[in-house]
């Protein structure tokens, strides 16, 4: 950047920190295509880079009554847009470390895997010799004899009773063999 | 592709948010000041008058451009010594009213004294004299609203005098320099 165009535009941030509205548009028209070539060389996308250039001069307007004269303008105007720079790459990185929704089929494919089918295997063996270790009446309870159709009998508390029971025993079993 | 009266939009409305930001923080000062005073005012009705009148032309001050900042800061520094000078009146209990005359002439003095050599380094028009005397002379009157009308002339006049010669001085200091 030549030192007459870095004079004017500190001019235009004087101008508008002092509260001349009008150096607005004279300000946005200088520091547009700066800012442009400042992100698009920092960021490879244009439409990012034109949300950058678009906050950086947000931000500029935004804090420009807080402005100190005593600085260089155009360097004030880089630390922001690298400012915003770098939040739009923090928020590309977190995108990054999601999994991509569009795609969340090719890892939940119905066909399970070899690793997933031993697991369940392992897992279907061990819940059956726990349930082994129960009394009758406690499979029964649990509806897993075909006795459990009968429990009509008797009366719906004294069922959820026993039902609780079981769990409970199974529970406990399961505690002892597994931890 | 950017719009650009859309962004000139949002770059604008940015703008006079930051600016009423930036100009309501002075009410971090005005509002603990003029909640004292209402509450050692024997008058709290015309001191929230005062209170309100004076918080809302600071921050319209303050927002407008950087001279009425300017203006809108001497004139609140300048008014706080007669304003503790008057509370200070009234809570002690000073009977004399030599006594009373004398601090409040005395810091009307002091406080135009400032509020002239605050001003007159710096091109300021007639406009920035007068508000700033008038704001200077309102949060004064926050801490002297109980003193009597023959102080708060007091107060007036010594302000406005003093003021009026540390700018005179100071402006003719200038341009013989110059």
């Amino acid at each position: 950047m030549d030192a007459a165009r870095r004079t004017s535009i500190n001019q235009s941030l004087a101008r508008l920190a002092d509260g001349d509205r009008s150096s607005l548009t004279v300000l946005m028209d200088e520091l547009w295509p700066v800012l442009l070539a400042f992100a698009s060389r920092l960021i490879h996308e244009r439409a990012d880079a034109e949300d950058v250039a678009q906050e950086t001069l947000i931000k500029v307007a935004a804090r420009i009554a807080d402005y100190d004269r005593a600085r260089d303008g155009v360097t004030w105007v880089y630390a922001i847009a690298a400012y915003e720079i770098r939040t739009l790459r923090r928020k590309h990185q977190r995108r990054r470390e999601l999994p991509n929704v569009e795609n969340i089929d090719q890892f939940t494919t119905p066909t399970p895997s070899t690793e997933d089918m031993y697991i369940e295997d392992q897992m279907r063996q061990v819940l059956s010799e726990a349930l082994g270790t129960l009394s009758d009446s406690d499979r029964e309870a649990l509806g897993l004899t075909d006795r459990a159709t009968r429990s009509g009998e008797a009366s719906d508390a004294a069922v959820r009773k026993r039902r609780q029971r079981a769990v409970t025993k199974l529970r406990t079993l399961w505690s002892q063999l597994y931890g | 592709m950017v719009d650009r009266e859309d962004l000139l939009q949002r770059v604008s409305h940015a703008y006079e948010v930051g600016r009423w930001k930036m100009a309501v923080r002075v009410l971090a000062i005005v509002v603990p000041v003029a909640i004292l005073c209402i509450a050692l005012s024997g008058r709290p009705v015309v001191s929230l008058g005062l209170a309100v009148l004076l918080g809302a032309s600071v921050v319209v001050l303050r927002w407008r451009n950087r001279q009425g900042l300017r203006v809108a800061n001497v004139g609140l520094t300048a008014g706080i010594l007669p304003l503790t000078a008057g509370l200070l009146i009234s809570q002690v209990g000073i009977a004399s009213p030599v006594v009373c005359m004398t601090l409040c002439v005395g810091s009307g003095l002091l406080a135009g004294l400032w509020a002239g050599y605050a001003l007159g380094g710096t091109r300021t028009g007639a406009i920035d004299w007068v508000t700033v005397g008038v704001v200077a002379i309102v949060t004064a009157f926050l801490g002297c609203i109980d003193l009597g009308t023959d102080m708060l002339v007091a107060v007036i006049l010594s302000l406005i005098g003093s003021g009026l010669l540390a700018g005179l001085i100071q402006s003719r200091f200038l341009r013989s320099v110059s």
